[in-house]
């Protein structure tokens, strides 16, 4: 793993599931930024630059998106199928973490390209166990082609 | 007027070798003055015996009176119809004979010559075939059958009445191959061609299916079988077949598959709102484990001020959890009849809203108008007022920061919509399909679990009626229209009710 800090966009918009989701990251031994947005609307928004989110410096394009699916004002899929239809954002790994254990809603996100499908578990630890397992997986092993812009 | 001939001079010969049963009588007497072979062979009397005879003795004792009039009326009358009568063989059997009498001199004296052919045998099938015609024709009624019989050569089509009934048409109605095909419905017609002329080429019977359009536009749908006559060469000459209504099976089809596709879609309506549920129950469960594991730690660590705020957190999802719960267990049973529909009064429906919501309104400072004469509706009283307080209580709700929050409560007869509006932070279009589903809420931060628009539409909707939202997008207020069953009694609307007559 390079020095390079990771960028880790948690679009939540249940604050106290965000604030488990984050402590669970901040206990990582290599500790990803976070980026944390509440609906959908901020989220395309924020990956397409616009304001408030035009400054690069301070809106990074992230390395891996995690993606509620109920979400106010645009629904998660449909930030999916957003992100998976532009030709700059798609190769950034989305993963989607939510409670819903819908069959519909697994096949929609994977039918929207989605990288990942997770629920999310009701135990504490295996929360802390599959956010290692993401980081591990998607900020380490996993290579995302160098097209997609980074942050240096 | 000529004398009648006289029987002697011209027709001894042809009497004696006719085949038809005649003789001669005597119009005063009644009594038979010859008889010839062909009436002796159908009677079984002999001549002699014949001669013994009058006239009388050949009928049932009812039909003399008969006999005597009419031989009174045609004494003096020349060549004439005698009708038909019944006469008794000499052994026992009755023949029926159709009669024509002849004046002419018999020995000098005035006699009638009569001619009886036996129609017995013509009557008897004409009998049969007039009781076969009308059993055809009444099974062909009770089945809601007609027939057509169709001459290729000549193009003539032949309709019986209970066909042009089918087709809407007066009995006995001109009917030719254009005609039919102009009253097939215009999407069916290449098919119902199609098969007619498969049958003519083909030579067998075939059964095909259409609809009618009646001239009073009424739609049938009709079952066809027919088949191909041919001649002694196997030429096909004529299409002889039935129609029979089956619109009512269709009917009951189309209805079947509907009430499939309903189930179907309940049922699917059902599998989301389970996993809804069981997705929106995990919520505050997770946050209730999550922080459950952090209290521990804090605990441990001494971090006081972490621990208060986490156990604040999992105090609010617990309570979340029941709110949820009360929530579902109202909107199962709004499916059920609470209290069975009547008519009643929305003005008071509204009112008794804004007195549940007197905290909320005053707090907020809020006006709200119930329009005058609203018209009266058929519904469960304590289901119509939830709905208004659900729609009041949210528009209160959704105020922003409005300086002179108003709420008005009204009917629009153009489309027959109750309303609810106000002029408060409104909502975008693109959420409005959205605003009714369970628990779906598009402002996060606000109190509640996004069950109430869900329960007003199924509310709405067990009624009978729609539920649909308007609003020109943020900042220019909401608009909720909804539909319900108008009181059963007209003008139940209250006083002065303008608009209850206007109700669809």
């Amino acid at each position: 793993m390079d020095a390079t800090e990771h960028v880790l966009l948690l679009v939540e918009d249940n604050p106290d599931h965000a604030e488990l989701v984050l402590r669970c990251l901040e206990a990582q031994p290599a500790r990803p930024r976070v980026v944390h947005l509440t609906d959908g609307e901020a989220t395309l928004a924020y990956l397409t630059h616009r304001p408030p989110f035009a400054d690069a410096e301070s809106a990074p394009t992230p390395d891996l998106v995690l993606l509620d699916l109920r979400l106010p004002k645009v629904d998660g899929l449909d930030v999916l199928r957003a992100v998976k239809a532009a030709p700059g954002l798609r190769a950034i790994p989305v993963v989607v973490l939510t409670s819903s254990a819908a069959p519909s809603d697994v096949t929609g996100a994977y039918a929207a390209h989605a990288n990942s499908y997770l629920v999310k578990p009701l135990d504490h630890d295996r929360l802390e166990r599959m956010l290692g397992d993401v980081g591990r997986y998607w900020l380490g092993w996993n290579r995302s082609p160098d097209a997609v812009p980074s942050t240096a | 007027m000529t004398a009648p001939s006289a029987f002697e001079t011209r027709l001894p010969e042809l009497f004696d070798t006719h085949p038809v049963p005649m003789w001669v009588y005597d119009p005063v007497t009644l009594r038979y003055l010859a008889v010839n072979p062909a009436m002796v062979a159908a009677h079984g009397y002999s001549e002699a015996e014949f001669l013994g005879m009058t006239l009388a003795d050949l009928l049932p004792p009812e039909d003399v009176p008969r006999l005597h009039a009419h031989v009174t009326q045609t004494r003096e009358k020349p060549l004439c119809q005698a009708g038909r009568w019944r006469h008794r063989t000499k052994h026992g059997a009755v023949i029926l004979v159709e009669a024509t009498s002849h004046p002419l001199t018999y020995a000098g004296r005035p006699a009638r010559l009569v001619m009886a052919l036996d129609v017995t045998e013509r009557v008897r099938v004409e009998h049969e075939l007039r009781v076969h015609e009308e059993r055809v024709r009444l099974a062909s009624r009770f089945a809601g059958m007609g027939v057509w019989d169709w001459d290729l050569a000549t193009g003539r089509m032949a309709w019986d009445d209970a066909l042009c009934e089918l087709y809407g048409l007066p009995p006995g109605f001109p009917i030719t191959y254009r005609e039919w095909a102009d009253a097939v419905h215009p999407d069916d017609l290449p098919a119902a061609e199609a098969a007619v002329r498969g049958v003519i080429a083909g030579g067998h019977a075939g059964a095909y299916e259409f609809r009618v359009r009646r001239p009073d536009g009424a739609v049938r749908h009709l079952r066809s079988a027919c088949g191909a006559v041919t001649d002694a060469a196997g030429h096909v000459v004529r299409v002889v077949g039935i129609n029979i209504d089956v619109t009512d099976q269709h009917r009951a089809a189309e209805e079947r598959e509907r009430l499939i596709h309903k189930l179907e879609d309940q049922n699917a309506e059902l599998e989301r709102f389970v996993y809804t549920v069981s997705h929106d129950l995990k919520s505050p469960l997770i946050t209730v484990k999550g922080f459950l594991g952090h209290l521990g730690k804090s605990a441990r660590a001494g971090n006081w001020e972490r621990f208060d705020a986490d156990l604040a957190r999992v105090g609010k999802a617990a309570e979340k959890m029941r709110l949820l719960l009360d929530d579902l267990l109202q909107l199962s049973r709004v499916g059920r009849v609470a209290n069975p529909p009547r008519d009643v009064s929305v003005a008071e429906a509204a009112a008794d809203a804004v007195q549940l919501l007197a905290g909320p309104v005053a707090a907020r400072g809020v006006e709200v108008v119930i329009e005058p004469g609203l018209p009266a509706v058929h519904a469960d009283p304590v289901r119509l007022t939830e709905v208004l307080v659900n729609l009041i209580g949210n528009a209160v709700k959704f105020m922003g920061d409005q300086p002179r929050p108003r709420v008005e409560v009204g009917f629009r007869p153009a489309d027959g919509a109750f309303f609810v509006a106000d002029n408060g932070i409104g909502i975008d279009p693109a959420y409005h399909a959205r605003v009714f589903a369970l628990f779906e809420r598009l402002d996060p931060a606000a109190e509640g679990t996004g069950i109430g628009l869900a329960i007003v539409k199924r509310i709405v909707e067990v009624h009978g009626g729609r539920i649909w939202v308007e609003s020109a997008g943020r900042g220019v207020g909401t608009t909720f229209c909804f539909t319900l069953p108008p009181a059963a009694r007209r003008g139940e609307s209250l006083a002065g009710g303008g608009g209850g007559s206007d109700f669809p």
